[in-house]
């Protein structure tokens, strides 16, 4: 009997084809499930927009407080094109990227510490958690008075957002590793670095990319208050000119903006991270219960 | 040889969950250890494999002291305790880091082989039965080739005809390499089907109560008279054990006395 065992010992990657059976077979769904429940649940939002824009074209309104979806479309246009947008866009971002760097990379630290080392969590958490009982926009005042009115303060801002959710999961996964298996990794006499690479990290991984997500999800929505509190450029600022001046149509803009970006962001880390969790249980790709 | 010099274990709550355990058990050797529940079987078997010392007396393997995990000592859970993010050839090699890339794929191959399951070399434990899983298990232990393996109620989460199956194929494993064998169980029949020798334990404190020799040839007939006898001895001496001392007549155990199934 010849047999080829093919070990895909670094990474697992191409792993799949008899390892998704199950997932394939509810992920194999007629056309109809393909294609139309998505779609159903395009009917309310596009279904609304068309009727609007159907009302402000017969003049039934002005939509000069509610701009209908061709106005905001037309704005966003102009704004790509005189480059505004972008710069927007890119100061928008790259406060969001450094805001959460500093919250990811001081929660994970944080985090992992305070799971790792019983000691350390009974001296750091219970502060940790006392300034998260702090709404985390009652520090802009001080931030501003410390950091300046500037990107510091901001970026500040957005990393203390960050921060919490991102503290929260790795501590809660860490704690939550299945001692059983820590276990296993003893009885093969793993050493304390060997035991993090091949055991805790892997263990902890899927609540840790659930917290990436919620600490991102979080960032999105301080650099909008960072932006409110007084910028120059930005998406936020965006919102504020267009409140100053009478643009709804620029406000709502920035609005799909931001929901573009937030989704897509977000998006990335799930692609990311999805070669690594395709051990677990395929439910949620399946779309759950039909 | 695996020698256990008067194990005591006291744990920090002030348990005190075994007792002057001695016992030598031979290379290649299998030896079933019974008892009922809180006699410390398991408490013996950990301290055994070094993953929770004894607070007193010594383990000694081939004359080395077992303070802690030792890789000539090898270990099943009742539970499978597969990583879940490995595939099923993964785990079967997941004790094999040291060896060169070849030999590991090698030996991975052929356990795989071994335990029915080469089909299933890329399948994630999640997809796996109960019965499969435990058989990977098994190969994960096996494939560094320990001198002695550790058996803590391997078979006890499975149904009655899996748990057979497993037990054939336990004994088809260790003849190939013939290490010894170290079974905790609850299971008479089991006792009785693997073991050279099974040892039955006395609880509160955990002690050694008697050992019982089982001169059956391999392979062995579970219907054979032969069979039943030794299990039967086994019975009276658990019975003994917890002081009931007349098999015929257990319906007369109170409540809150200790039930050794």
């Amino acid at each position: 009997m010849t047999m080829s065992v093919e070990l895909p010992l670094e990474q697992n990657e191409a792993t799949a084809p008899q390892a998704g059976t199950a997932a394939q077979e509810g992920a194999r769904p007629t056309a109809l499930r393909r294609y139309a429940r998505p779609a159903l649940g395009l009917v309310l939002p596009v279904g609304a927009a068309l009727a609007w824009e159907l009302i402000v074209w017969l003049g039934l309104s002005s939509g000069r407080l509610v701009p209908p979806p061709s106005r905001v479309f037309e704005t966003l246009v102009e704004l790509a094109r005189s480059g505004e947008l972008l710069r927007h866009i890119v100061a928008t971002l790259t406060r969001v990227a450094l805001g959460f760097n500093f919250g990811v990379i001081a929660g994970t630290v944080l985090g992992a510490i305070s799971g790792y080392w019983g000691l350390a969590r009974r001296l750091l958490d219970p502060t940790v958690q006392a300034l998260r009982a702090i709404p985390s926009l009652a520090w802009v005042p001080l931030f501003i008075l410390w950091l300046g009115i500037f990107e510091t303060s901001k970026v500040a801002l957005i990393a203390v957002g960050v921060f919490f959710p991102v503290y929260l999961g790795v501590l809660g996964a860490i704690l939550s590793v299945d001692r059983k298996i820590v276990e296993v990794g003893r009885a093969f006499r793993l050493s304390g670095p060997a035991m993090i690479r091949r055991i805790l990290l892997p263990a902890v991984l899927p609540a840790y990319v659930v917290a990436l997500r919620v600490g991102l999800g979080l960032g999105w929505m301080f650099v909008v208050a960072a932006e409110l509190m007084g910028a120059s450029e930005g998406l936020g600022y965006l919102l504020v000119d267009g409140q100053q001046l009478g643009k709804p149509a620029q406000i709502l803009a920035a609005i799909v903006v931001f929901a573009i970006l937030g989704k897509v962001t977000d998006w990335l880390i799930e692609i990311a991270a999805a070669p690594l969790l395709r051990w677990q249980d395929a439910f949620g790709r399946q779309g759950g219960a039909p | 040889m695996l020698a256990l010099n008067k194990l005591g274990k006291t744990y920090p709550n002030g348990v005190h969950a075994l007792e002057q355990f001695s016992a030598e058990i031979n290379l290649g050797e299998i030896v079933g250890i019974i008892g009922g529940s809180g006699c410390g079987k398991s408490t013996l078997l950990r301290a055994v494999s070094g993953l929770d010392p004894a607070t007193s007396g010594t383990v000694t393997l081939d004359d080395a002291a077992i303070r802690a995990p030792h890789p000539k000592i090898g270990i099943i859970f009742q539970e499978p305790r597969l990583l879940p993010w490995l595939s099923v050839a993964e785990n079967i090699g997941f004790g094999l880091s040291d060896l060169p890339t070849d030999e590991k794929r090698e030996r991975i191959a052929r356990a795989l082989v071994r335990v029915g399951l080469a089909d299933k070399a890329r399948a994630w434990p999640r997809e796996l039965s109960g019965g499969q899983a435990q058989r990977v298990a098994i190969a994960r232990a096996l494939v560094p080739q320990p001198e002695v393996l550790l058996l803590d109620e391997p078979f006890s989460a499975l149904d009655a005809f899996t748990r057979r199956d497993l037990q054939d194929h336990l004994l088809d494993l260790w003849a190939d390499t013939r290490p010894t064998l170290v079974l905790v169980t609850h299971d008479v029949e089991e006792a009785v089907a693997l073991a050279d020798r099974v040892l039955v334990m006395r609880p509160r404190p955990g002690r050694l109560f008697e050992a019982i020799n089982i001169n059956l040839g391999r392979p062995r007939d579970r219907n054979a008279p032969l069979f039943d006898d030794f299990k039967r001895h086994v019975l009276t001496a658990l019975d003994r054990s917890l002081d009931r001392n007349v098999p015929g007549r257990q319906a007369e155990s109170g409540p809150g006395q200790a039930m050794w199934w």
